[in-house]
């Protein structure tokens, strides 16, 4: 039972730290598109 | 920095904010569920899963039912605003279906004995998720903008059809899943302390459905704005 809270949890965590490298990384590209395009 | 790029950075700073407070809630959640509940008789700890399998399917049925609405709306009105609600909902709904998928049947081996079976509600389920997975490989696999809103709208549009046949389907069929005990026409068959935990979770989960949405919606529009100065 605990496992399913944990699983849960561990979804939700990844899906917002990818959402968050995301936009993270589309900010940086956007303050300096030249690291994005060498 | 263009307007385009900084109302998207608005937007996800909004939506950061709402996931924030909607994690805490969900942490809130886990100990009212888990130490402030009481046990039911029956089925006793395994009943928990109830708290966090039932919010996640309705925020992934409420997820994929707007991609229909939006995708529809987008057919008739071409706003590519509602192309990318469409889109983030349905990347969002694929992560709590990620949920009930897990969830449930870590709930089906003790109660069930088996960690699966191809019960309708179950089987639906399961093509529900990977048909919004094909939604979102269609999404990358094109890159003209309006041929993308267009093909992916119909995809959404028909795997939306699947969410009342899925809530329905322990009425229709044969099926092992026990029947709603919250959205139903009759009153929730279940006790007070119970009920409100239950609440207390869809509220939060819904929240949390908001925030996702929110910053994925923000994050579609840093990219738009991003091929847009770059094909300037």
């Amino acid at each position: 039972m605990i496992a399913a809270y944990i699983v849960a949890a561990v979804i939700y965590l990844t899906y917002t730290w990818s959402l968050w490298s995301r936009t993270r990384a589309a900010s940086r590209r956007s303050r300096d598109p030249d690291a994005a395009h060498p | 920095m263009t307007a385009e790029l900084e109302q998207a950075q608005r937007i996800v700073r909004r939506g950061s904010w709402l996931i924030a407070v909607a994690l805490a809630a969900a942490a809130g959640i886990y100990v009212l569920a888990l130490a402030f509940t009481p046990l039911e008789v029956r089925q006793g700890l395994a009943q928990k899963i109830f708290y966090i399998h039932a919010p996640a399917a309705w925020a992934a049925m409420l997820a994929f039912t707007l991609v229909g609405l939006t995708s529809g709306l987008y057919l008739w009105l071409g706003d590519l605003r509602l192309d990318r609600f469409a889109a983030a909902s349905a990347e969002v709904g694929v992560a709590f279906c990620a949920v009930v998928l897990t969830t449930g049947p870590i709930w089906g081996k003790p109660i069930w004995g088996t960690w699966w079976t191809w019960d309708a509600r179950l089987t639906l389920t399961l093509f529900l998720f990977f048909l919004f997975l094909g939604y979102l490989v269609l999404r990358r696999a094109l890159h003209d903008p309006s041929e993308r809103g267009r093909f992916s709208a119909v995809v959404g549009i028909l795997g939306t059809l699947l969410v009342p046949f899925i809530h329905l389907s322990v009425y229709l069929f044969r099926t092992l899943h026990p029947q709603p005990v919250l959205l139903k026409p009759s009153a929730p068959s279940m006790p007070p302390e119970m009920l409100r935990t239950l609440l207390a979770s869809f509220a939060t989960f819904t929240l949390l459905y908001l925030g996702f949405v929110t910053v994925r919606y923000g994050l579609s529009l840093m990219l738009e704005a991003e091929e847009a100065s770059a094909g300037a």
